[in-house]
């Protein structure tokens, strides 16, 4: 039996928009139990850099690894790990809170009124996303991604929509996912982010043609 | 094996998925035949009513009638993905995308063709086309109903949602769709006609099985793009 330790690594990214250089080189590395917490003014590159993290957004230089093979070569493997949260829900609007969670690949009834409920929305199971307000959307694209049983999380700004308990619930499953053994990067622009997870802020970007300035954890 | 499994599993969500939210909005589903009726409806009101003249271009009136109403309600399966943030999850599903484009393409045969390939060839009946030539029909709807929707779903998927993307879409698809309307449209009339309709329709089948084979790659690509993007 393998007992590969599961690793995310990236190094050297760089991604140019435009005119404007991202990330800068940027380096880091979440083992297993292990989070961090993106933080940085808007528009320095978090949103970009979880989506090159998970590989939907190609970096101009530099690699993301899982476990140590590029992520374009172990894609299925890479994405069977992987729980995505974006800044747009990906919620069908048209579909009961029950049903966007229950129509997923693999996902049980009873487990999906367990996921409803986590996130306290089991009174509107059967509410169309449509009318759930911005904050219930957020919840249950969390509770989705709780059901995934994915064992690393990407989430681009989680507490963007939610009130008070909201937050605090979803620092405790992040906590609780983390601690037992997920791996998590998540953006955040709020003040308060979970206390076990490492604090990585992007630098503002660069225009192009100013010197690279090496940021973030070198790999161990 | 399990990868197997786990595809399969992620395909058949994607189809329940798709189908439970067309489902959930029967009037949009109603949309591309009701049009249909319509446009089959005001060519005779238009033209003379004569029946020579309306057999003779029944082939030319359902071929153009399939074409300007499967196109747009095809669009929209697209268009929902992109903007719902649904099409960065099928780019992180651990399913090969080509497959999940093809499982795409399989909702809008269901959802959109099919009503039409029942529809068109009663269309084609009422608009006094000669009885062999309301088989072929039928058989061409079948071949080339699917290709339109492989071809639509394709380019839908590269400029859905971009700025004039609306513009574009017709003008990308007009090449690609223009063999399919002369070939079925070409079957139907020999058939009227009294000669052999075969080799159009084999033709047909021949755009079909290209369709089927290029088409989902061909969607899987402009999806990567447009993650690239966003």
């Amino acid at each position: 039996m393998r007992v590969a330790r599961e690793r995310l690594e990236a190094e050297g990214l760089t991604v140019e928009r435009g005119d404007r250089q991202l990330l800068h080189g940027l380096a880091l590395v979440v083992e297993s139990g292990q989070a961090i917490e993106l933080t940085g003014p808007n528009g320095c590159g978090k949103t970009t850099l979880l989506r090159v993290l998970a590989g939907l957004c190609l970096a101009d230089t530099g690699s993301v690894r899982w476990c140590g093979s590029p992520i374009a070569e172990v894609r299925p493997e890479w994405h069977a790990a992987l729980a995505w949260l974006g800044h747009l829900d990906g919620l069908k609007a048209e579909l009961t809170a029950f049903d966007n969670l229950a129509l997923e690949a693999g996902v049980s009834a009873p487990a999906a009124l367990h996921a409803l409920a986590q996130v306290g929305l089991a009174a509107a199971a059967e509410v169309e996303a449509g009318r759930l307000s911005a904050g219930q959307r957020r919840r249950l694209a969390l509770a989705r991604v709780l059901l995934s049983a994915r064992r690393i999380w990407l989430l681009d700004e989680p507490f963007t929509a939610l009130d008070v308990d909201g937050r605090a619930l979803v620092r405790r499953l992040m906590i609780e996912h983390v601690t037992a053994g997920g791996m998590l990067v998540y953006s955040n622009h709020h003040d308060e982010g979970i206390g076990l997870a490492r604090r990585l802020a992007l630098p503002p970007p660069i225009e192009i043609g100013a010197n690279p300035i090496e940021i973030g954890e070198q790999p161990t | 094996m399990r990868g197997e499994v786990s595809t399969a599993r992620e395909v058949l969500a994607l189809l329940r998925r798709d189908l439970a939210v067309l489902g959930a909005r029967p009037a949009d589903l109603a949309q591309p035949w009701v049009l249909f009726l319509i446009v089959c409806t005001l060519f005779p009101l238009g033209a003379s009513p004569s029946p020579a003249l309306l057999a003779e271009i029944a082939p030319a009136v359902i071929w153009v009638g399939v074409l300007l109403t499967l196109l747009p309600a095809v669009e929209p399966l697209v268009r929902a993905d992109l903007q719902d943030g649904t099409a960065d999850r099928l780019l992180l599903s651990p399913a090969p995308l080509p497959l999940l484009m093809l499982a795409k393409a399989t909702v809008a045969c269901i959802a959109v063709a099919l009503p039409l390939m029942l529809i068109a060839p009663v269309a084609g009946w009422l608009f006094g086309l000669p009885w062999p030539a309301v088989p072929v029909l039928a058989l061409c709807l079948l071949l080339g109903a699917p290709t339109l929707c492989l071809l639509g779903l394709a380019g839908a998927a590269l400029v859905v949602g971009l700025p004039r993307g609306g513009l574009l879409l017709p003008l990308l698809l007009l090449p690609l769709l223009v063999p399919v309307l002369i070939f079925a449209a070409g079957a139907v009339r020999a058939a009227a006609q009294g000669f052999p309709a075969e080799p159009a329709i084999r033709m047909l089948a021949a755009l079909a099985l290209l369709a089927l084979s290029l088409a989902p790659f061909a969607a899987a690509a402009a999806l990567r793009l447009r993650g690239q993007a966003g």
